[in-house]
């Protein structure tokens, strides 16, 4: 039984982290929310000189061929550093195109994904799910809606999780350009500060060169759950960095003659904090190290792992801005961006209810037999 | 990063399952887990069996009688035993004191304890806590005065687990008065035979005595007993706490009392169907065994890692206690008013072996310890607190 890290992998994050310290300051990230994109290119540009967009791209198609644990690896380091760009929608992207895009597709466009020129991010939105295939000349056509899309307005191609009977849920993924005729978006910024957009489909024709997979509910589970994996490493990362600005902050805050980092009652408060965190550590690198493989059910895995990833996003953002004060709730704060940000990572891809439900579900419900 | 055990840990754990399917007795398997009560006679019945096979203590160095085990196949081995309903070991002996001997104690220490607690001829218990020393235990005040060849005690020790059966006990006592409290503190081995030793139990919540009293009057102990040097105590109680965290969070203990809860939810029933099929009594089953496996792999990432981050085995021990005492409780809920038969009244018939509800209340009382002993929960916070913030 193994817990560390191989060399390439410990190098990757020592790369990644070296870079985002000097080049995504949080005094930058401040002047990229209020740029009328919403995102750096050139901090794109940057990652994309370190090889961040070739990370999940399988090798015969170029790219690292990296596995679940370098995606969490560099979301990780993506949610430490409060990132705008969409690292972990195109990874997340990247890692089903890896897996399911046709070899065509993979000529046509590997390339360009690979070296960061052309976006890909998901559009997978399995909670309200009205996204519809209907049978057409050649291929299929979508109607529908899906919600709250994050980077949706950034990309050139949408993966586009789809269902193929009315009410079912989705199990056909098609690749859409953002440009299709029939595609209308309506964009904001969420309460994080990230580009994201609700789509509407209106008889978009989709070939049949741009389908990936159909009628296989297993092919968008496998997405929606490195998401789930992608998201939960963005919030660990959020969850450590919002952890130490707290600690520095009780080490610094003088009240009453000295550091309020004094008083037990603030200590056992970031004790609890830290031992979720630690805990949320524990299982997401479980949950990666056994995510392509038959050692666990990973259906269970990242149940599990979006239980903890929102309960420890909700516990420690709030936690931080509580124990930062008044401070704590001022923009001029950091706290206060990862603390929005940790918000969302604890709505995102459906509530901690549902996905404990979920769990219980699966594992409790065929009746008599637990393991 | 690889989860799967190594074929060599396979091995062993195959070897341990298959000792353990021919050589746990089922009288002994059925009292542990059907919530019988701890039975002295079994836990050394049981170190006997397992010495007799190699595994009286598998973590001891070669030379000493054990298998120099790494931390991982200590958990492996607990973890079956648990499983299979194998009493604990005792760990005063086999854990704590031994270490402690085969570091600090002489030769002749080691010729003469080391094989009776392989053996489980010699029960030890622990002397630590005092009436006015628990979570503040260097303010003990239990004295040893040097009189020729031997010392003489006075005091009093309590929260004394298990004492009442015990043939030898180590114990802190205060050898120097006037420096630091930490300074003044040495340990000795103690004859629970000796004259002037008074053992109280004392009753507790479930109606059983765990814990003692021991008073020391006038008891004189030779020389030759006292292990590591006068007044240095204290750095052998703090290196003992350290080899004691293997198993620190408790996880073979709680996921052997989670199988059972998992056995009760599917046999009690809730409006007519099995509690396993409620809704919200499911939905909080699948809490506790996410917050289960989160530890039982805290746990093991801390076991394999060769140096590891100091807060963990105190973060392991507030979660591992919070953990078990939280399965605790639910179990008492999924049994409802049926848990809180403690036990019968004499002259009846005492309460089957099968009956699920048996031992469930008890435990539930018994487990309220974790987050009091070894370092109150508290007290852990305070040190994570210490090694974080340092303030």
């Amino acid at each position: 039984m193994d817990f560390q890290f191989t060399e390439e992998q410990r190098l990757l994050v020592e790369t990644l982290n070296r870079c985002l310290t000097d080049e995504a300051t949080f005094d930058q990230r401040k002047q990229t929310l209020r740029s009328a994109d919403g995102w750096s290119h050139a901090l794109w540009s940057t990652l994309c000189g370190l090889g961040v967009p070739a990370t999940l791209i399988d090798e015969v198609s170029g790219g690292l061929g990296g596995s679940a644990i370098e995606l969490a690896l560099v979301c990780q380091a993506a949610g430490q550093a409060l990132l705008l760009e969409p690292v972990s929608s195109v990874l997340v992207a990247h890692a089903a195109f890896s897996r399911y895009a046709p070899p065509a597709l993979r000529a046509d466009i590997g390339d360009t994904l690979i070296a960061g020129e052309k976006l890909l991010v998901p559009v997978i939105d399995d909670r309200h799910g009205s996204l519809l295939a209907t049978p057409a000349a050649d291929g299929l056509q979508i109607s529908g809606q899906a919600a709250v899309v994050y980077h949706a307005p950034l990309a050139d191609y949408w993966l586009v999780a789809v269902s193929t009977r009315t009410g079912a849920p989705a199990d056909t993924l098609v690749i859409v350009p953002r440009t299709a005729a029939g595609v209308s978006l309506k964009t904001y910024q969420t309460v994080d500060g990230q580009r994201a957009a609700d789509l509407h489909f209106d008889g978009v024709a989709v070939p049949s060169s741009a389908i990936w997979v159909t009628g296989d509910r297993a092919a968008v589970e496998w997405v929606i759950d490195c998401g789930i994996l992608a998201l939960a490493a963005d919030t660990l990362g959020s969850v450590e960095r919002t952890l130490n600005l707290t600690i520095d902050y009780l080490k610094n805050r003088q009240q009453f003659g000295g550091p309020i980092g004094r008083f037990q009652a603030l200590q056992h408060r970031v004790v609890v904090a830290l031992s979720k965190v630690e805990e949320l550590r524990t299982w997401l690198w479980v949950t990666a190290a056994r995510f392509h493989g038959a050692l666990a059910d990973r259906r269970l895995d990242v149940r599990a792992l979006h239980v903890l990833a929102c309960e420890t996003a909700r516990h420690v953002g709030e936690e931080a801005v509580q124990l930062h004060g008044g401070m704590g709730v001022t923009e001029e704060m950091e706290v206060s961006h990862h603390f929005r940000r940790l918000v969302a990572a604890g709505i995102r891809y459906g509530s901690r209810d549902e996905h404990l439900a979920a769990y219980a579900q699966h594992r409790f419900a065929r009746s008599g037999t637990p393991v | 990063m690889n989860l799967a055990l190594s074929d060599d840990d396979r091995a062993f754990q195959d070897a341990v399952r298959a000792f353990i399917a021919a050589h746990l007795p089922a009288d002994i398997a059925q009292r542990q887990l059907s919530g019988g009560r701890l039975d002295p006679s079994d836990i050394r019945r049981w170190q006997a069996i397992l010495n007799d096979h190699g595994y009286g203590a598998i973590h001891w160095p070669v030379p000493f009688g054990g298998q120099d085990a790494s931390p991982l196949r200590q958990y492996l081995f607990e973890l079956e035993c648990a499983l299979a309903g194998a009493p604990p070991q005792l760990s005063f002996g086999v854990r704590m004191l031994a270490p402690v001997l085969m570091r600090f104690g002489t030769g002749e220490q080691q010729r003469s304890f080391l094989p009776s607690i392989l053996t489980g001829e010699t029960w030890w218990c622990q002397g630590y806590s005092e009436p006015g020393a628990g979570s503040d235990l260097a303010s003990l005040r239990t004295s040893a005065v040097l009189d020729g060849d031997h010392y003489v005690v006075n005091g009093q020790k309590c929260w004394n687990t298990l004492g009442q059966h015990a043939d030898w006990i180590f114990c802190l006592v205060r050898t120097d008065a006037t420096s630091k409290p930490q300074r003044g503190i040495t340990m000795l081995l103690i004859n629970m035979k000796t004259p002037g030793i008074t053992v109280r139990p004392t009753v507790l919540l479930d109606g059983t005595s765990e814990v003692n009293d021991i008073y020391f009057d006038n008891v004189q102990v030779p020389v030759s007993q006292r292990v590591g040097a006068e007044n240095e105590g204290w750095t052998i109680a703090k290196f003992l706490l350290v080899h004691e965290r293997t198993n620190i969070a408790g996880v073979p203990w709680s996921k052997r009392d989670f199988a059972r809860l998992l056995r009760i939810a599917q046999v009690a029933t809730r409006h007519g169907r099995p509690l396993l099929d409620d809704p919200d009594f499911s939905r909080r089953l699948a809490r506790l065994e996410i917050d289960l496996n989160v530890i039982e792999y805290t746990n093991l990432r801390m076991l394999s890692a060769a140096s590891g981050d100091l807060t963990t085995p105190s973060i392991l021990k507030i979660r591992g206690s919070e953990i078990r005492q939280a399965i605790s409780a639910l179990t008492l809920e999924a049994l409802g008013t049926s848990a809180l038969r403690l036990h019968s009244v004499s002259g009846e018939a005492p309460m089957p072996e099968d009956d699920l509800t048996r031992g469930v209340a008890a435990s539930y009382l018994n487990l309220r310890k974790l987050s009091i002993y070894g370092g109150s929960n508290e007290i852990q916070k305070n040190i994570v607190s210490q090694l974080t913030i340092g303030l």
